[in-house]
């Protein structure tokens, strides 16, 4: 096909620069500064789609974001594909390849299309009422097994992509003191205006250019010249000034509270095809201190029997296409209007050299001013008519005309009009989609048929035609006027600009167009996106449903992805019109952000892959990496979780790894241990009140377990705890709960305690952490370090010391997390790596290995240390898994005592941490295994507890289990059963105590 | 007496730190010892009087020769010092606290006629000259991570960051670099 539809003009197109594209497998050409939706047209494309639940062929409608019809599937420069795009507002690049949706097996032949004969049965509602399944096939099963999901393929728009979005999203956080969202006319001059008064301004417009309808205007003239001239000398002016940041093809799509403002910036494509380094968005968040909203109005369809033929377009947007794209839409042009802008139109197409046969107004009075240009040039003007249908395949090819007297009723003849294209026009609905979702109201105004906002002290500032102020001149006044009250500065006099232009009348009418016969004949559409005609509305009402939410969720109106931006007026007032009640008192539905749908790419921006969240690597890790280390996650930490050695899996790795360190010595990177030094004249007396222990008897250079409750009683962190000084403990944390700690000991401090004089500094990641354990542990370090006498005397089980380690700093606490001898040595993070790997060289010498998480839980298991969050779920106290030891005596009050004192936490036979043997000692449990006490227990059988830990011990010669049973320690021999999937396994109760019961290691 | 000794390794958190100087130049800063400073004024002026500091005021730093004092909250000061100087004896018995952090954070200097924006990408703070002048001192948030930011001229800056946070701040910081760097060329 040839470019046949396009002439000369075209103020967006770069004539010399042709664009090659494809389209559903075909290729075109184009020009840049095209939109697809502007090229096809030019390239005699008229059918861009199927419709949602009909697959009724289906065109361009409007030209711009509210486009209902024409969604397509893109590939971007970089090849990443997007469906769902509204062809208005898809650039042409070169190479641009795109393809229309919801069609099979292609646009022209479409099999789905037979649901359009059977539409009778696809009324509102019929979905729900249809496909229930029987009760007694199990309720809705039948539904969500079977109909759903055919409903669902067959059903609908674009495919979501399958592979990985290629692209990149930028951001940016932006402040000013007025943003003004829109611009065009009001846009421009409140964006100037306080630029010149020299406010910081943000002005964005969601198109590739400013100017709005200035640069589809065809007579207005501003101080002499043509509109979009004098829109392009204002743009000009604020490119000039470093006040003023502007964003082009960059939607407001969510406004948020305290007048925060998401806007969507896309790149241009053509530039990506440049330069693939560029984003394909960036989100900017702005904070404003003001906003102007100068988003304008949209064109309103005409609701008449078969409105959607491909051919059926907005009048303005034919103005847009002729304007801006130098398209002329038809060959046979025909106009139906209920407001004056068609008038401009027809002239337009007809001095660019359309062949317009006919306007026809629904009007009965009209003024000759308006029409006697059109009748000079010989374009038939039909005042008091009305399209009351079309005919036509895959393209308008006749429409049909009926008089309409002054009671809106239709005359009995009517007379077939052969035409390819139809423009219409039922006035224009104000944009104030932004200000409801600032929470602004609007007000329904019966001179203007629509809802206009109304002002709120602080909130954002309307101006322009979404605020009702149509007419070029109107509109710049009220842009002007809006900035300086946003600012607070006073009222100047009135600069506007001399605009010569037609007094138009743009109110038009809302509801459905007058018609013969009976209304549930025929599908005359009010929303085109998703299939919802008049007739569904009435069957909505005649059903029972009065409420606009009510007829909107059961007929899908205005739910569609372009929410309703052609149809929520219309739809109101049909409503209205069957319930026999005026349009305000059925109501307005909620204007949902975003405004047009936004990319999950640039909400997610680089929070992807490894940036999702941050990776944190203690600063042995690169040693542990180079040793093949395998890594498991802890919290946001990457650990070693072991160390295979070649040929081995996870089972024979930790098997050997704690051989290892209870024959001779291993060493463990513990730098994720969390770290809170407590300092301050009090620090005791906090300690003594945020954990279960005693601390003020605790002397300097040595250290004590400790366990922290919360209120309720419940163990929620464990860790040694050193007494450096009187006045200072280094407090250790499990590696997960750090923060947690942290913040609840502020919480404590700042909202209980204010009068303690203790302060808390997090310290996990100044000290790297090597934990040195085994028989051998004291020969491997001796060689190493200085100013710390390691003999057991000197420095007995649960002592601290600072002394040097190959001349570092060095913190050094003999603690034991295994039952062994050991050490946990502390040096500053950045001799980490370097002490690590010298302790290594003596641990080689003494056939020691380095070890993981995994073999560090079997060790503890092996000695009944629990782990938190492991043994304990937050419904564990202290005596439940047997650290009643811990308790100081006679010490005072402390976070949670209170409730460890409530009947069922005192309460004998409370779930017990024990040990669990199997019969068969080659099983290894599950862990969260029920334990029950019978055979082969039936479901439904109560648990007696469940299992918590559980491990093959290479030091035990068997497996191991850790559990929590009723009354567990009550139980101890006793026999109980895990049911498992394979049959019940046999366990005997025992202390959790499984190598070295009477803890003689440890003092080695 | 041991043998053994061993030296430092920044290294170990992993910075990358491209080329991307016509938008801004991103480099980590010297090894350096670090204190938090907790307490009330009167002991905060204490432990800044020990390192020849006056205490910061509200969102601001203090700085003598290479030393400096960043105000974090009310009751709280980071403190920097170049490695090497004689030890700081901040004096026992004070109301307050002195704890060594001097390995816990990673300094990095970011300057360029950009820094401001490679910062607004991802900081939500009011990065205006106006708002955030040269001198003030915030914590406050990159991405996901926690920043301690302190403009040291219009379009210089320090950025202190806990350790294992460093490398993902560094790779967020250089995405927002190489997309302002090609979206100013557009």
């Amino acid at each position: 096909m040839s470019a046949s539809y396009r002439i000369s003009g075209g103020s967006a197109l770069k004539r010399e620069r042709t664009v090659r594209f494809r389209f559903d497998g075909r290729d075109y050409v184009g020009h840049q500064g095209d939109t697809l939706a502007s090229a096809l047209l030019a390239n005699g494309v008229g059918l861009f789609g199927r419709s949602f639940k009909y697959h009724r062929p289906r065109g361009i409608v409007s030209a711009g974001a509210e486009e209902p019809n024409a969604l397509v599937g893109a590939f971007g420069p970089t090849g990443g594909f997007t469906p769902n795009l509204r062809a208005t507002q898809v650039e042409l690049f070169d190479g641009l390849v795109a393809e229309s949706q919801n069609r099979w097996p292609s646009l022209d032949f479409d099999v789905g299309a037979i649901n359009n004969w059977l539409s009778p049965l696809f009324m509102a509602g019929f979905y729900y009422k249809t496909f229930m399944g029987p009760k007694a096939a199990g309720g809705n099963w039948v539904w969500r097994q079977l109909f759903e999901p055919a409903i669902r393929a067959a059903a609908g728009l674009g495919s979501p992509p399958t592979e990985p979005d290629p692209d990149r999203y930028a951001s940016m956080f932006a402040y000013c003191d007025l943003l003004v969202i829109g611009g065009g006319a009001a846009g421009l001059a409140a964006a100037e205006t306080a630029a010149n008064s020299g406010a910081q301004v943000i002005l964005c417009d969601e198109q590739a250019e400013f100017g709005g309808w200035l640069l589809s205007e065809a007579q207005a003239e501003i101080e002499g010249r043509a509109a979009r001239d004098w829109a392009a000398d204002v743009v000009a002016r604020l490119r000039g000034r470093d006040n003023v940041q502007l964003l082009t093809r960059t939607q407001a799509f969510g406004y948020f509270p305290h007048d925060f403002v998401g806007l969507c910036e896309t790149i241009e494509d053509a530039a990506r095809c440049r330069n693939p380094a560029l984003p394909r968005e960036r989100l900017w968040q702005v904070r404003a201190g003001r906003v102007v909203v100068a988003t304008g109005a949209i064109e309103r369809p005409l609701v008449f029997v078969d409105n959607d033929r491909p051919g059926i377009m907005l009048a303005g947007a034919a103005q847009t296409y002729l304007q801006r794209w130098g398209v002329m839409p038809g060959r046979r042009i025909v106009l139906f209007t209920a407001c004056d802008s068609a008038y401009p139109t027809a002239l337009a197409l007809a001095e660019a050299g359309g062949n317009v046969v006919e306007l026809i107004d629904l009007r009965s009075n009209v003024a000759e001013a308006l029409s006697a240009p059109l009748r000079a040039r010989n374009i038939a003007v039909s005042v008091g008519a009305a399209v009351t249908g079309s005919r036509g395949g895959l393209r308008l090819n006749s429409v049909e005309i009926r008089s309409v007297d002054r009671n809106g009723q239709t005359g009995a003849m009517a007379r077939q009009l052969a035409c390819d294209t139809l423009l219409m026009s039922g006035g224009w609905t104000p944009s104030v989609h932004l200000h409801s979702q600032a929470r602004g109201k609007v007000a329904w105004s019966e001179e203007a048929k629509a809802f206009l906002p109304v002002a709120r002290a602080g909130g954002p500032i309307s101006a322009g035609a979404c605020a009702g102020k149509f007419g070029l001149r109107a509109a710049i006044r009220s842009g002007a006027d809006a900035a300086l009250a946003a600012l607070g500065a006073p009222p100047t006099v009135d600069v506007t600009p001399a605009v010569a232009e037609p007094a138009l009348d743009l109110t038009g009418m809302v509801g459905r167009v007058p018609f013969a016969g009976d209304p549930r004949r025929g599908k005359a559409f009010v929303d085109f996106q998703n299939d919802v005609s008049a007739r569904d509305l009435l069957l909505a009402n005649q059903e029972g449903m009065v409420s606009i939410e009510h007829v909107k969720r059961f007929t899908t109106t205005g739910m569609a992805t372009d929410q309703g931006k052609t149809s929520n007026l219309n739809a109101l007032a049909i409503v209205a019109s069957n319930l026999g009640k005026p349009v305000p008192a059925v109501g307005l539905t909620t204007f949902r952000m975003p405004y047009t749908p936004v990319s999950f790419g640039s909400f997610a921006g680089i929070g992807r892959g490894d940036q999702f969240d941050p990776i944190r690597r203690t600063p042995i890790d690169g040693w542990a990496q180079a040793q093949g280390a395998v890594f498991e996650d802890v919290g946001t930490w990457k650990r070693a979780r072991y160390f295979p050695k070649p040929g081995e899996d996870m089972h024979q790795a930790v098997a050997r790894e704690c051989r290892t360190v209870r024959q001779s010595v291993g060493m463990l990177d513990a730098s994720t241990l969390g770290k809170i030094e407590v300092v301050g004249p009090d620090a005791a007396e906090f300690l003594e009140r945020m954990y279960v222990n005693s601390w003020r008897k605790l002397a300097p250079g040595r250290c004590r377990y400790g366990i922290m409750l919360n209120e309720a009683g419940y163990v929620i962190d464990d860790g040694v705890i050193a007494r450096v000084a009187p006045d200072r403990f280094h407090v250790t944390t499990t590696t997960g709960g750090a923060p947690r700690v942290l913040h609840m000991m502020e919480d404590y401090l700042q909202t209980e305690w204010p009068d303690l004089k203790v302060w808390l500094t997090s310290t996990t990641e100044q000290w790297a952490v090597i934990a040195v354990q085994g028989p051998k542990a004291r020969e491997v370090l001796a060689p190493l370090i200085e100013g710390v006498d390691l003999a057991p005397k000197a420095l007995s089980h649960m002592a601290y010391a600072e002394g040097r380690i190959c001349g570092v700093k060095m913190k050094l606490f003999r603690v034991s997390f295994t039952g062994e001898l050991g050490y946990e040595v502390n040096v500053p993070a950045d001799y980490g790596r370097a002490v690590w790997e010298a302790i290594w060289e003596q641990v080689e010498k003494y056939g020691g290995c380095a070890y993981g998480t995994e073999s560090l839980h079997v060790l503890r298991a092996e000695k009944g240390f629990i782990i938190v969050g492991q043994e304990t779920d937050g419904t564990v106290t202290p005596d439940d898994v047997g650290l009643s030891w811990a308790f100081g005596k006679g010490k005072g009050d402390f976070v949670g005592k209170r409730s460890l004192s409530r009947t069922d936490l005192a309460a004998a036979g409370r779930p017990q941490m024990v040990g669990l043997l199997t019969d068969n000692p080659a099983i290894v449990l599950e862990e969260g295994a029920q334990i029950v006490a019978m055979v082969n227990a039936p479901i439904g059988t109560e648990a007696l507890g469940h299992v918590t830990s559980a491990y093959y011990s290479s030091n035990a010669g068997r497996s191991i289990a850790l559990a929590l049973v009723a009354d567990g320690r009550n139980r101890l021999g006793t026999k109980l059963h895990v049911p498992m999937p394979g049959g019940s396994v046999s366990v005997t109760l025992v202390e959790p105590v499984f190598v070295d019961p009477k803890g003689e290691r440890v003092n080695g | 007496m041991v043998e053994r000794r061993v030296e430092p390794s920044t290294a170990t958190v992993g910075l990358m730190l491209p080329a991307f100087a016509d938008v801004a130049a991103l480099t980590q800063t010297e090894r350096a010892e670090r204190w938090t400073l907790r307490g009330p004024d009167a002991a905060l002026d204490g432990l800044c009087a020990a390192l020849g500091l006056a205490r910061p005021q509200r969102l601001r730093a203090t700085v003598a020769g290479s030393r400096a004092a960043f105000w974090l909250g009310p009751d709280e000061i980071l403190a920097l010092a170049e490695l090497g100087a004689a030890p700081v004896d901040f004096g026992a018995g004070s109301d307050g606290a002195a704890v060594e952090v001097g390995d816990k954070f990673v300094g990095l200097d970011l300057a360029g006629r950009r820094a401001d924006a490679v910062l607004a990408s991802h900081c939500p703070q009011n990065l205006s000259l106006a708002a955030f002048p040269v001198g003030k001192v915030s914590r406050t948030l990159y991405a996901k991570v926690e920043i301690v930011l302190w403009r040291r001229g219009a379009s210089s800056f320090r950025i202190e960051v806990v350790r294992s946070f460093a490398p993902y701040l560094v790779a967020a910081l250089t995405a927002a670099a190489e997309d302002l760097a090609a979206l100013d060329r557009r």
